[in-house]
């Protein structure tokens, strides 16, 4: 896996400005129904390289469209993102770096029903300027390293909700993105497929070097992150800070260390 | 995995779906093509029916609408025969008559020295001698649908005939036609010294231009002119009818399959506007979303167009199985007829899941997933 670039075959990537944030938010709103609902408003936020970051909210609060707007999933109705640098203004800026810079977990893992586990993975790889055979072969390692190396020829009907996000977790790092973003991973799944999940995530995090954004409304969860960020009707309430390096994301045995000294 | 295989995998792993679509587009194009056959075999089944009697020219009323509606006196022939370039002219009489009674057949009456009768296939028996009358050829269908043969009576307008002979021509129109002399059919019809038109035979090596003095000659001589059959059949005012009303049959049938295929591409492609938000979601540009999604068009209409073949070949023979259709025209697509209607499903299919896919990949990857 260690020789594996890959090349787009998209324009190219925006040039990165020296120190800037991965991804940034300036007094970002979003509204749907013409203004009558209000995901988001006025938040900013920057996300560094390598950063771990849990983004913690109930239903409803706005976690969601957040995520989609740092992914380039959706633009905002008002205020501006950033991407190293660069004023991302339209949904075609973005695609130079969906995908391919930045990878997304789903919670409903929105895999490919037609597509088999190795198949989904190789959706993300196709037309990055790689042969099949290596498309194949590095689809294959992501799913052994996700522990799925029995069910790679099965279609997702037949695999369980954990394998099922496993399979989108692999699909999401097989471009090697800078910013991994997590929407709800867990929240479909078991507490056992759950913690399996959340320790996929953060083992890829920590191997990869990526920036990872975790969406979820559980405690304990986010407060594996080293940095929490709290989001309420759609405005930051509380953002613990970038602290990077020094506090790495919590390995699940110093969470259970933490939660079982707590009173 | 490539983009041809994603659209072969997403047909074959959505078997109903394919089936459903391609089936729809097959319907489509296969009545399409059985319709535009149709419309196409009146035409050229009467024109080869006509090439086959042998003549050069056919000449006909000036004021009738058709074949069968003239009425001409026979002795015109004698001055047509004095023109210089005619090398033979016999008069001829064609109308449906019943036969047995109660079964409406075409009959041409021809007099017992006419040309046509020397160059007419024989399958059995003979054409009749000068003197005979009361005799009668059948085509090969009408003698099979009849059940008659060589030696058999036969009766036409109340009155008995003797099959002698059995003609095997090619033609749905001659196959299906009785072959009676002249004589007798004016007789039976009340109509003495009168014919429909006229066969002629050029002498060989004729100008151009001498043709159309002969055909200004014969025009001169009243109420009549002259024309080789495709010039014929563009005069036919019924044949007109006739191919105006199939070809708006076709144009309807081509309208209705064209937008029942845009529905079924439209609805296939609107039911994975999910799909294609994760597509785009996972780093899937604009681009190769849409190529995908018309690719996948483009192998339903290709699937669909080889089972429109098929449909519109069965269809031909269903039709060409109903009595009054199936007697006289012979109808089954041509490649002619195939490619445009082939080139036009498939172009329909790439353009019926362009707009759709153009419309799925405008959206937002996050509005397409919010949609679905």
């Amino acid at each position: 896996m260690g020789d594996f670039n890959p090349v787009t075959n998209e324009t190219a990537s925006p040039q990165p400005h020296q120190g800037a944030p991965l991804v940034r938010l300036e007094k970002v709103s979003r509204t749907f129904d013409d203004g009558a609902v209000v995901a988001l408003r006025d938040v900013d936020l920057a996300i560094q390289p390598g950063e771990c970051v849990g983004v913690l909210g109930p239903s409803g609060s706005g976690k969601s469209s957040l995520i989609q707007i740092m992914g380039g999933c959706d633009v905002p109705t008002a205020g501006r993102v950033y991407w190293r640098g660069n004023a991302m203004t339209s949904l075609s800026s973005w695609s130079r770096v969906r995908g391919i810079e930045i990878g997304v977990v789903f919670q409903d893992y929105l895999l490919l029903p037609t597509l088999t586990a190795i198949e989904n993975v190789e959706m993300a790889l196709i037309g990055r300027g790689l042969s099949a055979s290596l498309r194949r072969r590095r689809s294959a390692e992501l799913l052994e390293q996700a522990g799925l190396e029995a069910r790679m020829n099965h279609l997702p009907y037949a695999l369980s909700g954990g394998e099922r996000q496993r399979v989108a977790i692999a699909r999401s790092i097989a471009n090697r993105p800078v910013l991994l973003l997590a929407d709800e991973p867990t929240g479909n799944l078991d507490s056992a497929n759950a913690r399996a999940v959340a320790d996929l995530l953060f083992k890829i995090q920590s191997a990869e070097g990526a920036a990872l954004v975790l969406v979820t409304h559980d405690g304990a969860l986010a407060a594996r992150c080293s940095r929490t960020v709290r989001i309420m009707d759609g405005a930051i309430v509380d953002d613990s800070g970038v602290d990077p390096g020094a506090r790495p994301c919590a390995s699940t045995d110093r969470l259970r260390q933490e939660a079982g000294a707590r009173p | 995995m490539n983009l041809a295989t994603l659209a072969l995998r997403n047909l074959q792993r959505r078997p109903m779906r394919t089936t459903i679509v391609t089936l729809s587009v097959g319907l489509a194009v296969g009545s399409a093509l059985a319709l535009v056959a149709l419309s196409g075999s009146i035409e050229r089944s009467t024109a080869e029916g006509v090439d086959e009697h042998g003549a050069d020219m056919t000449i006909m009323q000036r004021d009738a609408s058709d074949l069968f509606s003239g009425a001409l006196p026979e002795e015109n022939g004698k001055a047509i025969a004095k023109l210089k370039g005619v090398e033979a002219i016999a008069g001829d009489l064609v109308m449906f008559a019943p036969v047995e009674h109660d079964r409406q057949k075409l009959m041409f009456g021809w007099p017992n020295d006419s040309f046509s009768w020397a160059t007419m296939p024989m399958r059995a028996g003979r054409p009749p001698t000068r003197d005979e009358s009361h005799v009668a050829v059948l085509g090969l269908g009408a003698a099979e649908q009849l059940h008659k043969g060589v030696g058999d009576d036969l009766d036409i307008m109340d009155e008995r005939f003797r099959v002698i002979g059995v003609a095997d021509y090619v033609s749905a129109l001659n196959r299906s036609t009785i072959f009676v002399p002249l004589r007798d059919l004016q007789e039976a019809s009340f109509r003495q010294g009168q014919v429909t038109g006229f066969h002629m035979k050029l002498e060989p090596g004729l100008s151009e231009s001498e043709v159309e003095t002969l055909k200004a000659e014969i025009a001169g001589l009243g109420r009549m002119f002259a024309a080789p059959t495709d010039e014929l059949m563009r005069n036919d005012r019924n044949l007109a009818v006739l191919k105006a009303v199939s070809r708006s049959v076709s144009w309807i049938a081509l309208t209705m399959g064209a937008l029942s295929v845009l529905n079924a591409l439209l609805m296939a492609i609107q039911e994975r506007t999910r799909e294609i938000g994760i597509m785009m979601a996972i780093g899937w540009s604009r681009r190769d979303t849409m190529a995908s999604i018309v690719l996948e068009g483009a192998l339903i209409g290709s699937i669909g167009c080889a089972l429109g073949v098929v449909f519109g070949y069965a269809a031909s023979f269903l039709f060409s199985s109903v009595p009054m259709i199936g007697d006289y025209l012979s109808f089954h697509p041509t490649v002619a007829m195939l490619l445009p209607t082939l080139t036009a499903s498939v172009a329909l299919c790439v353009l019926g899941s362009l707009y759709p896919a153009w419309r799925a990949t405008s959206l937002s990857p996050s509005e397409a997933l919010r949609r679905a």
